[in-house]
């Protein structure tokens, strides 16, 4: 399933995309928007059917230096007194906060529970964690507690303490998890994958998920919620802008004053990767590059041209794709199905990166990195997981 | 042992006892008997209660091991677990007093005692013996207690007179809600023939919950359809982290074990099952 991972503003976004009919859920940013924003968005997905979460975002008060995130007051979830050795009615007291955040823009069903950031799966910070999730289900009820997993892309490095971390996790009588994962350099596109970090994140998705029954939501996943979704996921989350299409502790830091704007990029699946505007139109009439535009996409831009493509039709236009993939392999009900298909795609995508270069046009290399780095994440977690 | 049988036959008047014993464990007894037309299994504490005063059993006059047992069998209530007859009771047997309960005599012996003169079971007994076992598991786990038996194997599953798989000897149960009271060996208590990887990591020992007595009868239904120990043959500790399920494609059995036996016998205890009774239903094609 696809949600929409949300910051600031809408405008007929959501509409749209719900529209095509591949939008299930939204996740909330309390940091972005104050409760009589959140409190219409969430009435808004309500009519429309869609499932509603908030990310009570507590992660950002353990992190070092302290984050903020500008209206977490008045959602009364500045929970800066969170530390790893709080006492019992310190938890309690933010899990009733987060449950009043939920309650007071209209959540009832399913509430994500606040969790610290996991830098590691040693320190002072993972049984904290592990205590808000159970917590959390004593408090709340197992079926409307959805556990929060905020990690650091280092942790994913070695599967051997995954797995003794998989064997407490499990223990957890939750609905299921809010998984985020923090990449080292906020870049975007972003920088590929280590395979072995990505498999391993992806052999986590699916213990918890096919093998132990857990719904996971991957919070700020974008493209990379593709794997995400064949391996089990049941949820794939994605935001417009750049900065919520993958998740970086920085960004809780940063004083940002403006900068330039963001450059509109083209979603081109078959490449599996997002190019500026200009690059896609020097693909556009390439011999090689031609391959990689669809019948659709390619009826779009022979109409309008490149030019014409401003930032929100492109955000549009990637949710869409994502959406749309995302909702093609939900249709398989079969694991191996699933894991065929995005195998089948990746190399497809790398044949036609291969081409793209013998032709000689230039494309920014990091593209092709991040296939490839798929396609070997992928490769891992099929051999290790006998799949 | 400080008494002789002839003095247990003499201090059980109100029962017929048969001679010789039929078991003797480090620190119990167990005679067959008879009142009226029930079997019994008569259990005798084999240390003497340290108070010759006292009247009464009480739960100080036993080792915590034992007031653990008979919690254990108190806090469940399932057809294929155990249950106590006669409370715990104080009898003089020669010159000293000593604590002495009853439980249903299994007719058909145990598990174990079955391989060795039958040899192994069919296919549809094992799916049985797997459902009683399930039960039992989710029974344990789910009582007040979050009970975890820790040492299941085939001479802890008797057969009642009907046929009933029943799990016995509580002995060494873990009580996950209650303090600990072994230290570690093996590390902890149990059989290291039928323990599970997490029973030999002091660092993963914490952790022992349901999932620990699903992988013991992983091994248990393996030895049961093969008449085989499952990790035999090479160097047991690789065999014990790694079960190969393709070993099993050519052994006749019915599709709800070919279904449960991999994730039992799966190394880690995120990989078997996660809530007591999935195993149930997963066995029975309803999960």
């Amino acid at each position: 399933m696809f949600y929409l991972q949300h910051g600031f503003g809408k405008g007929l976004k959501v509409s749209h995309l719900n529209d095509e009919g591949y939008l299930s859920g939204m996740i909330l940013s309390p940091a972005h928007e104050d409760r009589f924003q959140l409190r219409e968005t969430v009435r808004q997905c309500h009519d429309m059917g869609v499932d509603v979460l908030v990310d009570p975002q507590s992660y950002v008060y353990s992190l070092t230096p302290t984050g903020t995130g500008r209206q977490h007051v008045e959602h009364g979830l500045d929970l800066t007194d969170l530390h790893w050795s709080q006492t019992a009615d310190t938890m309690k007291r933010h899990l009733d906060a987060v449950r009043r955040a939920n309650e007071e823009i209209g959540i009832q069903t399913c509430w994500i529970a606040p969790s610290p950031f996991q830098a590691t799966l040693t320190d002072f910070w993972l049984p904290i964690a592990l205590q808000y999730a159970r917590t959390a289900a004593s408090e709340w009820g197992s079926e409307r507690t959805v556990a929060s997993l905020v990690l650091d892309e280092n942790l994913l490095s070695a599967w051997s303490s995954i797995e003794e971390w998989l064997d407490i996790l499990t223990t957890l009588e939750v609905k299921g998890f809010y998984l985020v994962v923090n990449r080292n350099r906020a870049q975007y596109p972003p920088l590929p994958w280590v395979p072995e970090a990505l498999a391993n994140l992806l052999r986590l998705i699916y213990t918890l998920t096919e093998i132990n029954g857990y719904e996971v939501f991957w919070g700020y996943a974008d493209t990379d919620g593709v794997l995400g979704s064949a391996v089990g996921a049941t949820g794939i989350a994605s935001g417009w802008s750049y900065g919520l299409r993958q998740f970086s502790t920085a960004r809780w830091n940063e004083k940002r004053s403006g900068g330039a704007p963001a450059v509109p990029r083209v979603h081109l699946r078959r490449l599996w990767s997002q190019v500026r505007w200009n690059e896609a139109a020097d693909l556009f009439d390439s011999v090689a590059g031609k391959k990689a535009f669809g019948p659709r996409i390619r009826k779009r831009f022979t109409k309008s041209g490149f030019e014409s493509l401003n930032n929100t039709m492109a955000q549009e236009q990637h949710l869409s794709v994502l959406a749309e993939r995302i909702a093609a392999l939900d249709a398989k009900a079969e694991i191996a199905d699933r894991l065929d298909t995005v195998a089948d795609s990746l190399e497809d995508a790398l044949e036609k990166f291969g081409k793209i270069a013998e032709e000689g046009i230039a494309l920014e290399p990091r593209h092709a990195s991040r296939v490839r780095s798929y396609r070997d994440a992928l490769e891992l977690f099929r051999k290790s997981e006998s799949l | 042992m400080r008494f002789t049988e002839v003095d247990v036959q003499q201090a059980f008047p109100e029962m017929t006892i048969d001679l010789p014993y039929v078991g003797k464990g480090g620190d119990k007894v167990a005679f067959r008997a008879s009142r009226d037309v029930d079997a019994l299994a008569l259990k005798i504490l084999l240390e003497p209660i340290h108070n010759d005063d006292a009247e009464d059993y009480d739960q100080e006059l036993a080792t915590e091991r034992f007031r653990r047992e008979m919690i254990g069998m108190a806090a469940t209530d399932c057809p294929h677990i155990i249950k106590v007859i006669d409370e715990p009771q104080l009898r003089s047997i020669s010159d000293r007093k000593y604590v002495w309960y009853t439980e249903p005599y299994l007719e058909n012996g145990t598990l174990q005692s079955r391989l060795k003169t039958h040899g192994r079971l069919t296919p549809d007994e094992v799916h049985e013996l797997a459902r009683s076992l399930f039960l039992a598991v989710e029974a344990m786990w789910d009582s007040e207690h979050r009970v975890v038996h820790r040492d299941i194997k085939p001479g802890n599953i008797g057969f009642a007179a009907d046929g009933t798989p029943v799990l016995i000897d509580l002995g060494i149960a873990r009580f996950t809600l209650m303090s600990s009271i072994t230290s570690s060996s093996m590390v902890g208590p149990g059989t290291g023939r039928y323990a599970a990887p997490e029973q030999f990591d002091i660092t993963r020992i914490a952790n022992v919950d349901f999932r620990t007595d699903l992988f013991q009868i992983g091994i248990v239904l393996v030895e049961a359809l093969t008449g085989t120990h499952p990790f035999t043959g090479g160097d047991y500790w690789t065999n014990l982290n790694n079960f190969d399920a393709s070993t099993l494609d050519s052994m006749p059995m019915t599709e709800g074990l070919r279904r449960v036996i991999p994730r039992l016998l799966a190394s880690r205890q995120s990989r078997r099952f996660r809530r007591a009774d999935m195993p149930r239903k997963t066995l029975d094609g309803t999960a």
